[in-house]
This record gives C-alpha cells, structure tokens and sequence, in this order.
C-alpha cells in the first residue's frame, strides 16, 4: 500500500500540463505493475471521463478505492494532489518571478512537447484496444464507423463534451 | 472578507459541475470569485499561466493559488478540499456499486461507445495542445522520440519527461553560449 501510495504522489509531481498526461502515467505504473488489468484501466477511464471533476483525481480515486476500499480512495487522491498543492503554495512566488528565465522557458519547451508525445501514447494504446480488441486482424468496422460520426458530433459540440458522451453511450449500447 | 466556507464551496460546486476539470472550471471561477472584488482579472490570468506549467493538475494549481491569494493557507486547504470532495464521493460511491453493474451487457456497451469518445478527446488534445507546443520540426521530432521510446521500447513516462529538463538545460546552454560569443 505505501508503494502505491508513493507511485501517486510520484505521478502527481510529474503531471505536468493537466490530467490528460496523469492518464499514461498511471496507466504505465499501475498496469504494468500488474495492479489493475488493462481492460479494467481502460473502463476506469471510461467512467471518469463521463463523471464531473478532473480527470487525473477521478482515476486516482477509483484506482486506490479499487486497490484498498474507502481507505485506499482518499490516500491516493491525497498523494495524488499532495505534490502541486506543496510545491504550488510554497513556490507560487519563485514560479512566477523565473517564469521567464531562459532555462525555465526552455525546461518547459521541451516538457510541453514530451507531454504531446505521452497523450499520443496514451491516444494510440486506448486507441488499439478501441478498434482491435484482439490484434490485428480483428479490426472492427463498426468502432471505425460510430467513431467518424462521434468525431463530427464532437467537432459541432466541442463547448459542451458531455452532450458528445451521452451520444457515445447510447450509440455504443446500441451498436456494440 | 471571504469565509473559509465560500470558498470551500466554490470549489465544490466546480468540483462537482465540471467535467474534464483544468480550464473548464475558470468561467466559474470568474462568476463566483472576480466578479465578486475579491481577485482582479490580471492576477487570475497570472495565476493560470503558473497553474499551466507547475506541476501536478490544472484544477488543483488554480485552487490552490487562488484559495492562497484569499485566505493564506487555510484558503489553499479549503480550496482544494473543495475542488477534490465531489471526485472523491462520486468515484467512491460508483466504484462501490459498479462491480454490479459490470454484469449487464448495455452497460458494457455503453462504456465502449464512451470509449471512443475518450479516445477523440485524448487526440483531439494531442492536436490542440500540439499546435502550441510543437514550434518547430525539432520539437516535432523529439515529441515522436517521446512517444515511440515509451511506446515501442517501454521506456518509462516519467524518464520521458525527465529528458525535457536535460535536453532544455542543453539547449539553454547553447544559446546562452552562443550569445555570450557575439
């Protein structure tokens, strides 16, 4: 449990641009470490992209309650926030005064472009899953279909993504 | 003065009535905070540009700085109490039933269609966030290094994004080289 508990609070300082980039992290430490499965990872993230609050937190919470019950919830969400809430209310002053000094411009350049190449990770391996449950060659049609129609729903609906969910869940109840 | 309690529920009620969390919560922000007197418009935008690139999430950095700037510390904790309680319950309370409901096959359903939707979000940020943070082709190739050293090769997401720090210090010290050279 304290080894869990110290990959969030790992995962919390690295999560760097938002909660997307929390989802390959997790998903490499707690995966790959053989805690969770990954078509249950991947239904854990289902549920918190169509549940209110940040994502990163939602995933953290439901990783620890799945982990550890009650208990494991609250002690992963905490872990979780505890690095930016220190590091943010500590450093707030020395963040905003070296916002623009050479090397931090730079630091932050190159993180923002790993962070891209993370969340494409992240796109790719959920992605390979969605439309090929079971390698190559059993690519299904029918996910490629829905998802071009759900891309135009969500292109006309981009301000309100949860109208673009609900469509996701009907569709799928009906056609998967 | 705010109370330590309006700010609790502030944060609360963004908690609660966002989804996706980070930017979505500041039109919230702006109504029940800014509009108030309580925090000019320039220093929220200061304080999302910091929230943006510190670590950890978007939605707790806000909370965070804001809940600071009205009330020390104990606004920090309230604030971010605020922002993380509706997760905590919800997830709890569907993490507890939802073993349940895994055995209905709509639901399953469902949550492969919501899938799909998870996986156009997740490409359409890698495009959106790409167009600001991909300037040049080098970055362009160093994010595609990113993506199939973790993907192909297993290398660790966290090791990934340490490289930034060692590459960014390199590149800093070349120019900060070469201008000291003219």
């Amino acid at each position: 449990m304290i080894e869990v508990i110290f990959i969030f609070f790992y995962i919390g300082l690295f999560t760097i641009g938002g909660g997307m980039v929390a989802i390959p992290l997790i998903q490499q430490q707690v995966v790959e470490r053989g805690l969770i499965t990954e078509e249950f990872f991947h239904v854990i993230i289902a549920i918190a992209e169509s549940t209110p609050g940040p994502i990163g937190i939602n995933v953290a919470t439901y990783v620890g309650y799945e982990l550890y019950g009650i208990i494991g919830a609250v002690l992963t969400t905490t872990a979780f926030i505890l690095p930016s809430f220190l590091i943010v209310s500590l450093l707030a002053k020395v963040i905003i005064k070296y916002r623009n000094n050479l090397l931090v411009v730079f630091w932050f350049l190159y993180l923002k472009a790993a962070v891209i190449g993370l969340i494409l990770y992240a796109t790719v391996n959920i992605g390979e899953r969605v439309f090929m449950p079971d390698g190559i060659k059993s690519f299904d049609f029918k996910v490629l279909g829905l998802t071009a129609l759900l891309s135009i729903l969500f292109y006309l609906l981009r301000k309100k993504p949860w109208i673009v969910i609900i469509f996701g869940a009907i569709l799928g109840m009906i056609f998967l | 003065m705010v109370s330590l309690f309006h700010i609790f529920m502030t944060f609360f009620k963004i908690g609660l009535f966002t989804f996706g969390g980070g930017l979505a919560m500041i039109p919230i922000i702006k109504r029940d905070i800014v509009d108030k007197g309580w925090i000019e418009d320039e220093v929220l935008a200061d304080y999302i540009a910091v929230s943006q690139v510190a670590p950890g999430m978007i939605a707790i950095n806000i909370a965070t700085l804001v809940g600071n700037h009205l009330r020390g510390r104990k606004g920090s904790l309230a604030a971010v109490l605020g922002v993380a309680l509706p997760s905590l319950i919800i997830i709890t309370l569907i993490a507890m039933f939802f073993k349940t409901f895994m055995e209905i096959p709509l639901v399953v359903s469902a949550l492969k269609g919501i899938l799909i939707v998870v996986v156009i979000f997740l490409g359409y940020a890698v495009i959106t966030m790409g167009q600001k943070a991909i300037k040049n082709f080098f970055l362009l190739f160093y994010a595609l290094l990113v993506f199939s050293a973790v993907y192909f090769f297993n290398v660790s997401t966290i090791l990934a994004l340490m490289s930034a720090f060692v590459i960014g210090t390199i590149h800093a010290f070349i120019l900060y080289r070469k201008r000291a050279d003219q």
